[in-house]
C-alpha cells in the first residue's frame, strides 16, 4: 500500500510518545514493504515549533519525508494567554476563537492544506496522529474525500477533548485508531463516533535490557542505594511535580537510603533533595539500564494515552508503581498485573512499603508485566492486524 | 541489584498476580494510618493539590444538598395516628377528643395508610430520579442522537468535494452571525463617515481630532511604522494615540508588539483609537487589547451594518 503519514514533527531527535508512535509505525510498515511517506513541519521543538531541520524531501529509514516551514514560531505572549482561556476557561469559547487557537497552538503550515489537496488522492491511506495539533486539525478536512483516512487521536481526558472544535474533525476520518481500551472508550464517550476502530496498540522491544551498574556508575553518589525509576518529561502534567512532593513526605516519614532517580528532560526540575537524583535527558541505552537497575519505575502521570516507558519497563521484567488516577495506567495495571495503581499519597506509601518488603510479589508482579507485554505488544503481531485493518477500511 | 534475565516468550504455566488482593491489602493499611492519626491533619488533602489544580476544570455534579434533602424527607416519613394532640385547655375537652378519636380511628387508620402508601411511592420515584441523575452515563438520548446527525452532517460536508460550496456558504453565514452579535451589543457612534481612499468609514483626520480631544499630549502614528516609533516614546507620556492605516498583512504577533508599546507609551487613562478594516475579528482585536494591558475596549461600526462599505473602530483605554 502507499501510505501517507502526518504528524506535527518527525525525526529521530524528536521526543514525544505520539511523534515516536507515528515514527514506530512508518518506519516499520516500509521495512515491511509499503511504500511510506510523512508528512510534517520542520520542528523539533513543540514549545514553539520553529524550523529545525531543513525544508524539503529526505528519505529516513526508508521512509520519504516532506517537510513544511511553519508560518512563525509560536510566541507564548500570544499563545499563553489563549490557552488559558479556550480550553481552560470558565466559559465556552465561540468557535472563531477556538479556530484561532488551534492555528496559535501550531505548528502553522500554511502549505499542508494544499499540499494534500493536491497529492492525498495519489496515497491508499493518509494516516493522521495526533487530534491536538494544527497538522490533522487542517489536514483531515483537506484529505477527507479525497482518500481513505486514519486518524490516531492519542487522546486522554484533559481539557481540550471537551472543545466543540473537535465535534465534526473526529467524524471526518474513515476510521480510527487507538492505544489502548480506555482511550477507545474515552473517545466513544465524548463524541459518540461510529466509524470503525481498531486498538493497536505501541509495539515495544522485548530483546532490549539495559546495564544497570553502568547506570549506577553514570550517577554521583548513587552508588548501590534502591531506587525509584521515573522516566519521563519532568512537567506538573505528567504529575512529576506531585511525585517529588510524595517522595519527600515519604522520606520524611521513613528514613532510609531509598532514592528517586528522574530520567528525562527537566522543564520544571525539582528542587534540591539529598535522596532525589537528576540524570536529565540521557540516551536509551542508559535509560534502559535506569529502568534495569531500580526497586520499581514509577508512573504517576495523569495524561497518557499509553504509556510506552511502562511496557518498557515490563519488557525487562521490572515491577510498577502507577498513578491510580489515570484511567489507562489503572487499566494496564489490572490488565497485567504487573503494577500497582495508587490514589493519593496514603496509597502511594503503603504500596512502596509493600513492594519494599515483599521482594517476592514484587518480582512477580515484574513476571506477570513481561507476560502482558510478550502476549500483546509485540510488533509484529501489532502491524499484520494494522495492515489487515487498513486494507478493510 | 541485577535485573533478571528476560525470557524470550510467554511462560504459559506463570503464575497470576491477584492484584484485588493487594490492593485491598494496600488500601487496608492505609485507612489503618488515618484511623490511628498518623497522618497530620491536612496532609493527604495539601499533598492532592496537584491533583485538585488538574481536575478542576471537570465539571463535578453537586447533589449532596439533594442527598440532604432526601434523607430529611425520608426521616418525616412517618403517619402515626398516636402522635395526634388529645389535650385540650377546656374541661373536658381531652376527654372528648380522646372519645372522638377512638370512634373514628378505623377510617383515620385507613386514611394514614393511604397517606403512607403513596409518600412511599413518591419516595421511590425520586430516588429513581436521584439515581439517574447521580449516574455518569446519564444523558438526554434523544437530544444527543440530535445533535450526533447534525455532527454526522457536518462532517459529510467536509468530506465530500461536491458539497463544499455549500459548507463554506454555511460558515460565512455564521461568521455574518457572529459579526452580528458584536454589532447589537455595541451602540452606533455618531460623527462624519469620512471619504478616503476605498474606505468610506475610516477614521478621517476630523474624526480623529474629534476623538482624541482632551486627551493631550496625542500622537497619530501610521500602523506600519507604529511599533519602532513607541519604543521611542518616554513612558506613559501620551494621553491619546490613534493608529491607522489598517491591518491587512499585520500578524497577531506584530499587533501585540504594537499595543504593548501603546499601553506603555499611554498614561493611565489614555486612550487608543485603531482603525481596523483588516482581516481580524474585532472580538480578537479586543482580546490582544486587554492582554497589552487596555481595560475598557469598545468597538464601533461606521456606517452601521449592513451598509456597504462598513467600518470597524476600536477604542482601548489605558
Amino acid at each position: 500500500m502507499r501510505l501517507l503519514f502526518v504528524v506535527q514533527r518527525y525525526g529521530a531527535e524528536v521526543p514525544g510518545g505520539a511523534e515516536l508512535a507515528a515514527r514506530e509505525f512508518a518506519t516499520r510498515l516500509a521495512t515491511r514493504g509499503h511504500e511510506v511517506e510523512v508528512l510534517t513541519s520542520r520542528a523539533v521543538s513543540y514549545v514553539d515549533w520553529a524550523d529545525a531541520y531543513p525544508p524539503g524531501t529526505e528519505v529516513l529509514d526508508g521512509v520519504t519525508v516532506h517537510r513544511l516551514g511553519v508560518f512563525a514560531p509560536r510566541e507564548d505572549r500570544i499563545f499563553g494567554p489563549m490557552h488559558a482561556r479556550v480550553p481552560f476557561g470558565a466559559f465556552r469559547p465561540p468557535p472563531f476563537f477556538q479556530r484561532e487557537w488551534m492555528r496559535v497552538q501550531g505548528p502553522y503550515l500554511p502549505e499542508l492544506a494544499p499540499w494534500l489537496r493536491r497529492h492525498a488522492g495519489s496515497f491508499d491511506v493518509a494516516i493522521f496522529f495526533t487530534y491536538l495539533y494544527y497538522t490533522a486539525s487542517a489536514g483531515l478536512p483537506a484529505a477527507a474525500g479525497l482518500t481513505r483516512t486514519v486518524l490516531h487521536p492519542t487522546a486522554h481526558d484533559e481539557p481540550p477533548l471537551y472543545l466543540s472544535l473537535f465535534d465534526v474533525m473526529m467524524r471526518l476520518p474513515a476510521a480510527l485508531a487507538f492505544l489502548t481500551e480506555e482511550e477507545a472508550e474515552l473517545v466513544a464517550e465524548r463524541f459518540h463516533v461510529t466509524q470503525p476502530s481498531t486498538i493497536t496498540g505501541l509495539g515495544v522491544d522485548l530483546d532490549a535490557t539495559g546495564d544497570p551498574g553502568a547506570f549506577r556508575r553514570s550517577i554521583p553518589g548513587l552508588g548501590d542505594r534502591p531506587y525509584l525509576a521515573y522516566v519521563g518529561r519532568v512537567d506538573p502534567g505528567k504529575g512529576s511535580v506531585e511525585l517529588f512532593d510524595y517522595v519527600r513526605e515519604y522520606k520524611r516519614r521513613h528514613p532510609s537510603d531509598l532514592a528517586l532517580v528522574v530520567v528525562g528532560d527537566p522543564v520544571e526540575p525539582p528542587p534540591p533533595h539529598p535522596d532525589i537524583f537528576v540524570a536529565g535527558f540521557v540516551s536509551d541505552a542508559a535509560k534502559r539500564g535506569a529502568v534495569a537497575g531500580a526497586l520499581a519505575l514509577i508512573q504517576p502521570s495523569y495524561f497518557e494515552s499509553f504509556s510506552l516507558v511502562l511496557l518498557e519497563a515490563w519488557a525487562q521484567s521490572r515491577p510498577a508503581l502507577v498513578q491510580g488516577r489515570c484511567a489507562v495506567l489503572d487499566g494496564h495495571a489490572r490488565r497485567s498485573g504487573g503494577g500497582i495503581p495508587y490514589r493519593g499519597f496514603a496509597e502511594f506509601e503503603a504500596a512502596l512499603d509493600r513492594l519494599q518488603s515483599d521482594g517476592a510479589l514484587a518480582a512477580a508482579m515484574g513476571r506477570a508485566g513481561r507476560r502482558y507485554a510478550v502476549a500483546r505488544y509485540g510488533w509484529d503481531g501489532i502491524l499484520a492486524r494494522y495492515e489487515e485493518f487498513l486494507a478493510g477500511i | 541489584m541485577d535485573a533478571p534475565e528476560p525470557t524470550a516468550s510467554a511462560d504459559p504455566s506463570a503464575e497470576t498476580v491477584d492484584l484485588d488482593a493487594v490492593l485491598g491489602q494496600i488500601r487496608q493499611r492505609a485507612d489503618e494510618r488515618r484511623r490511628s492519626g498518623e497522618y497530620p491533619p491536612g496532609l493527604e488533602h495539601d499533598l492532592d493539590v496537584h491533583f485538585r489544580h488538574i481536575v478542576e476544570h471537570r465539571p463535578v455534579r453537586d447533589l449532596d444538598s439533594l442527598h440532604k434533602a432526601m434523607a430529611d424527607f425520608e426521616a418525616g416519613l412517618t403517619f402515626d395516628l398516636g402522635s395526634i394532640p388529645t389535650g385540650s385547655r377546656m374541661p373536658g375537652g381531652d376527654v372528648l377528643h380522646r372519645t372522638v378519636s377512638k370512634l373514628i380511628s378505623r377510617q383515620a387508620g385507613w386514611l394514614a395508610q393511604q397517606l403512607q402508601d403513596f409518600a412511599e411511592a413518591v419516595r421511590v420515584v425520586l430516588w429513581k430520579m436521584i439515581e439517574t441523575l447521580d449516574s455518569p452515563t446519564h444523558v438526554h438520548a434523544e437530544l444527543t442522537a440530535e445533535l450526533d446527525a447534525v455532527l454526522d452532517r457536518l462532517a459529510y460536508y467536509e468530506r465530500a468535494p461536491a458539497d463544499a460550496a455549500m459548507l463554506g456558504s454555511i460558515l460565512r453565514r455564521l461568521e455574518a452571525l457572529e459579526s452580528a452579535q458584536l454589532r447589537v451589543a455595541v451602540p452606533v457612534a455618531p460623527g462624519p463617515v469620512a471619504a478616503q481612499e476605498g474606505a468610506p468609514g475610516a477614521l478621517s483626520p476630523e474624526l480623529v481630532a474629534e476623538r482624541l480631544a482632551g486627551y493631550e499630549p496625542s500622537a497619530v502614528l501610521s500602523l506600519p511604522q507604529a511599533a519602532p516609533e513607541l519604543a521611542k516614546t518616554e513612558p506613559a507620556s501620551l494621553g491619546g494615540l490613534a493608529l491607522l492605516g489598517g491591518l491587512d498583512g499585520v500578524s497577531p504577533e506584530a499587533l501585540a508588539d504594537v499595543f504593548g508599546g501603546a499601553a506603555a507609551s499611554l498614561r493611565p487613562g489614555g486612550i487608543m483609537v485603531l482603525d481596523s478594516p483588516g482581516p481580524l475579528h474585532p472580538a480578537q482585536l479586543a482580546f490582544l487589547c486587554r492582554e497589552a494591558g487596555f481595560s475598557d475596549v469598545t468597538v464601533e461600526w461606521r456606517p452601521p451594518p449592513p451598509a456597504p462599505g462598513t467600518h470597524c473602530t476600536l477604542t482601548a483605554v489605558r
